[in-house]
């Protein structure tokens, strides 16, 4: 029944998830976009906690929240918040669960064609599979400098967000994410830092 | 001579007057095959509602689809095409899939009158510090995982009136794939399709499902995968029982005639007297469809269908004058004799007969109480003819005598009277058998009327479980003058509801008023709503603590604004969504002074039942309001009738010894009369009993049917006249009669029809023992050689 459209945010969260796992083929030289497609096609399961501030153009000040990351192939995500509200958004298949307040709220992304488009292309993100992704993004991969990385998304269609960007770093054999910013065409940005726990560098 | 010319004259003009209204009336007559018929009539509102609902609601003319098969995009694609060309087809009064644009509209409607659907607006809400709250919460909302999504709705609805509607009304509904409603594993979409027509007419029903079938093909057609569909759904279930019922009354009913014919013709040798000897059992059938006519509104096909196998006893009538009326050479004679010595006779049985068919009129079924009026009035005509026209046409016709079988008989059935210790002895044990079935003996519930295809009835329970839409248990109604005040009473019982459910007495509840609150209601919450100036006002003193300023939320003033102003909504501006549907089959209406609202409560999960007092008092304080539960209230409707027939057929039983005893004017002979009647009654049900039991309302019907045939043969088995001991010919009549109705109802014990069934598993061995038990206790001949002194007279 509820119709959103703003589903770029939350895939921009879940595609930092990628970058939790070592990326060992990036280690020789300096890494192409297939480099990193290949790393991401082993990935494995993995989890992250995350900190996230809310930029939104119609409040005076910023929101924080953080919490946890956890993502097992092919397509099942989990955002669990701890602060300030306890909630856990789950990403199904295709479907969509919200559980907060000891109610579970569900949504199908077909309902939501844009923001399924979206949950495809990054679905392709964190299978290895960044043709998909290219059939709704320009993809600009830049190796930055220090051991970092970064990957802009521009939407070509139907714009829910004006641009996400991702960034990483590459250190030895293990490629990890920090960063995921997404600016909303509505002025909105949300920005995602993410912190990785010790034993899965 | 010239009088009884005149008098034959006279009776065959009356005959013929009588069969040409008759035809004339039949002509008239509209027949149906609803299947209610056979639901009691109700004499409570409440059992009047749910033989409605089951005949003429919603639910009755809804149809569940299913498709299957090829790709999910594919069954999606097929889905909203099916949706599309079924609305444009006016069998159809509504057909939804959950299409995203259907759900949209919907989610534009509630969001178009949110603040007059909304049950938290009041003047608290829209007071400066409602306002500061409930945006306080907006704003932690927009901080959730889903924040994004909520940050579309906040600048027009700040206050999450959206969010506290959809969250407080919504259900899940069903799963969705593909852009519509799915079964929970995807691998099915689902539509549901309501018929314009009414419940009740099965015709209108049957085409609707041919044009689904026939619009699923041409769909099918342009798919490139292999796509399957599957109707269920109320109409679904009453027309594959009216079509099986159709073709089984049609079957049953022909081979049950093309029996009795060779049976007869075997008997008679004669296809002249065969011919003849129909004319009672016609004119019965004709005269019996114009008398239902006249009575009821429509004629059931079942009591045509049944009526056929009932008249087997109207063939005995034929049989009995054909082969007892040649006792002498001379017919004109023979006549006069068996009018003498036989039709009294006849005319008793026809008593009891009739006796236990008036019980038919008490079962409170439509269904039935056809059945006993056109058994009634048909075996009376077909005795009537019997007495007064086959004599006058039978002088021409020449028949064979059977005489001989007869003879044959004599001797065998003379030594079943050895057997009578060992068939009280049976009697007993079938008597204990009876005792100890008790309560398993009989069945207490209504289903097991009506023929169920187990295919469908697994198809359809697995679409409703899909859609979510198990047919609500409980019901609470109010009733009231118009569709306001119904929806007025409906509001009253919505907070203690609520109450029951935060007490957990109840899952939950789904009332109209949800998506469509009494005007009164609406207009109540539009004057809680403050004009444009002092919202703004408020705004201000309120987002004051907030990290949002008042002018962002410009758009929530306009909404505001509108909204206070706006049409109220009714029931007609819901149309085109899929609201429509929900509320419209809650607001059922007779179209003219009595309006109900339906609210339909979900029980907890794990529970067995509702704690169906407790919510009677919570709910008392409205007082149009009642309680239904439709399964108890269908089962104790049932069980109610299946006792008041219990007790009609024993009242009929306690007429049938009392008409006994004052013709016999001995109770010893009474007794022997009846004793080969109850001990085949108790036979028939000890054998039911270790057959498993389950005997129904209609088993009880076939027991009624057994007594009035199984009479016929214990009277001749015991004749009046002392003197006038059981001859050759009126064995060989009983014998011939007692054929043709074990035959005729041993052929419907075969259908899977089980109106049809129950009456011949019951009736066959129940005739049969009958005649069986009569000879076995027939009276002792004063002398040996009586019999066949009589015979060959």
């Amino acid at each position: 029944m509820r119709h959103h459209r703003s589903f770029g945010y939350f895939f921009g969260c879940w595609l930092t998830l990628l970058s939790v796992q070592p990326f060992a083929a990036l280690a020789a030289g300096a890494p192409s976009l297939d480099d990193l497609a290949d790393a991401l096609a082993k990935r494995g399961a993995s989890s992250a906690e995350y900190q996230q501030t809310r930029y939104l153009d119609m409040l005076d000040k910023p929101l924080e929240s953080r919490g946890v990351l956890r993502y097992r192939p092919p397509d099942y995500l989990v955002q669990k918040q701890t602060e300030p509200h306890r909630q856990t958004l789950i990403l199904d298949g295709n479907m969509l669960i919200l559980r907060a307040d000891g109610r579970e709220r569900r949504l199908d992304l077909a309902d939501h064609p844009a923001g399924s488009a979206i949950a495809t292309s990054l679905r392709g993100i964190l299978n290895g599979q960044i043709d998909a992704l290219q059939e709704d993004y320009d993809i600009v991969f830049q190796n930055l400098s220090d051991a970092q990385w970064g990957l802009k998304l521009l939407p070509r269609t139907d714009a829910l967000a004006q641009q996400i960007v991702v960034r990483g770093r590459l250190e030895g054999e293990v490629a990890t994410v920090e960063r995921v910013t997404i600016k909303h065409t509505n002025g909105s940005v949300n920005v995602m830092k993410i912190t990785h726990p010790a034993d899965s560098r | 001579m010239k009088s009884r010319l005149n008098r034959a004259l006279v009776l065959l003009a009356l005959w013929l007057a009588v069969l040409v209204t008759a035809i004339g009336v039949t002509n008239q007559t509209r027949f149906t095959a609803d299947m209610s018929a056979f639901l009691p009539a109700a004499p409570t509102d409440a059992q009047r509602l749910l033989v409605e609902q089951l005949q003429q609601g919603g639910i009755s003319r809804t149809f569940l689809l299913a498709i299957e098969g090829g790709t999910p995009e594919s069954r999606g694609v097929a889905s909203d095409r099916l949706k599309t060309w079924l609305r444009e087809d006016p069998a159809f009064a509504t057909v939804q899939n959950g299409g995203r644009e259907d759900l949209e509209r919907a989610r534009r409607h509630l969001f178009a009158h949110r603040y007059l659907l909304s049950p938290v607006v009041d003047r608290a809400h829209f007071s400066t510090e409602g306002l500061s709250a409930t945006i306080g919460d907006s704003i932690e909302r927009l901080n959730s995982p889903l924040g994004d999504m909520m940050a579309e709705l906040f600048p027009r609805d700040p206050t999450g009136a959206m969010l506290a509607l959809l969250d407080d009304k919504q259900g899940d509904g069903p799963a969705r794939c593909c852009g519509v409603w799915s079964s929970a594993d995807g691998e099915r979409t689902l539509l549901i399709a309501q018929a314009a027509a009414s419940g009740s007419d099965t015709d209108a029903l049957s085409s609707a499902s041919a044009r689904i079938h026939a619009t699923f093909q041409s769909i099918r057609a342009t798919m490139p995968h292999d796509l399957t569909l599957t109707v269920a759904g109320s109409p679904a279930f009453a027309i594959a029982a009216r079509d099986t019922i159709k073709a089984e009354v049609t079957w049953f009913s022909a081979a049950s005639l093309l029996l009795v014919t060779l049976v007869l013709l075997a008997a008679y040798r004669s296809i002249r007297v065969l011919l003849a000897g129909l004319l009672p059992v016609g004119s019965g059938v004709l005269v019996g469809i114009a008398a239902v006519s006249l009575g009821f509104d429509q004629v059931h096909g079942i009591t045509i269908g049944f009526g056929t196998a009932l008249m087997g006893e109207a063939i005995d009538y034929s049989i009995y004058f054909f082969v007892q009326s040649r006792q002498t050479g001379d017919t004109d004679a023979g006549h006069r004799n068996w009018a003498r010595h036989y039709w009294p006779t006849i005319r008793l049985g026809l008593m009891t007969s009739l006796i236990g068919f008036a019980a038919l009129l008490f079962s409170g079924f439509p269904g039935l109480m056809q059945i006993g009026v056109y058994a009634m009035t048909g075996l009376t005509t077909a005795a009537l003819v019997t007495r007064y026209i086959l004599p006058i046409l039978g002088e021409r016709l020449p028949r064979a005598d059977i005489a001989g079988l007869g003879h044959c008989l004599a001797a065998p059935l003379r030594s079943m009277r050895r057997l009578r210790t060992p068939a009280l002895l049976a009697g007993g044990i079938a008597v204990v058998i009876v005792a100890l079935g008790g309560n398993e003996l009989w069945r207490g519930t209504l289903s097991g009327l009506v023929p169920i295809d187990p295919a469908l009835e697994a198809a359809d329970a697995r679409l409703r479980d899909d859609l979510g839409s198990a047919s609500p248990r409980y019901l609470i109604v109010v009733n009231a003058r118009d569709p306001e005040m119904a929806l007025q009473q409906a509001e009253r019982l919505t907070p203690i509801l609520d109450r029951l459910v935060d007490q957990g007495a109840l899952a939950g509840y789904h009332s109209p008023t949800d998506v469509l609150p009494s005007k009164a209601t609406q207009e109540s919450r539009q004057a809680a709503l403050p004009r444009p100036a002092e919202l703004r006002r408020r705004l201000e003193t309120a987002t004051a603590a907030l990290p949002v300023s008042a002018d962002r939320l410009e758009g929530f003033v306009e909404d505001v604004a509108d909204q206070r102003t706006a049409e109220t909504m009714d029931l007609a501006s819901l149309k085109g969504t899929p609201l429509w549907l929900a509320v419209a089959s809650q607001l059922p209406s007779d179209g003219q002074d009595s309006q109900l609202a339906m609210i339909t409560l979900r029980e907890q999960a794990q529970e067995d039942g509702l704690d169906i007092n407790a919510i009677r008092q919570a709910i008392a304080p409205v007082a149009s309001a009642t309680l239904i539960d439709m399964l108890g209230e269908a089962n104790r409707l049932y069980a109610h009738y299946l006792e008041t027939t219990l007790t009609v057929a024993l009242m009929g039983a306690g007429a049938i010894v009392l008409l006994l005893f004052a013709v016999h004017r001995s109770p010893r002979r009474t007794l022997r009369t009846l004793l080969p009647i109850g001990l085949a009654v108790v036979l028939v049900l000890a054998g039911h009993s270790l057959a498993g039991g389950g005997l129904t309302l209609l088993h009880l019907i076939g027991l009624l049917l057994t007594v009035a045939v199984g009479s016929n043969y214990a009277l001749f088995f015991q004749p009046r006249d002392r003197s006038r001991v059981m001859d050759a010919r009126t064995l060989a009549s009983l014998t011939l009669a007692t054929t043709t109705t074990v035959g005729a109802f041993g052929v419907l014990a075969l259908s899977s029809v089980p109106v049809l069934q129950a009456i011949g598993t019951v009736v066959a061995p129940g005739a049969l023992s009958a005649y069986l038990l009569a000879a076995i206790f027939a009276r002792e001949p004063d002398a040996e050689d009586s019999q066949a002194t009589e015979a060959d007279s």
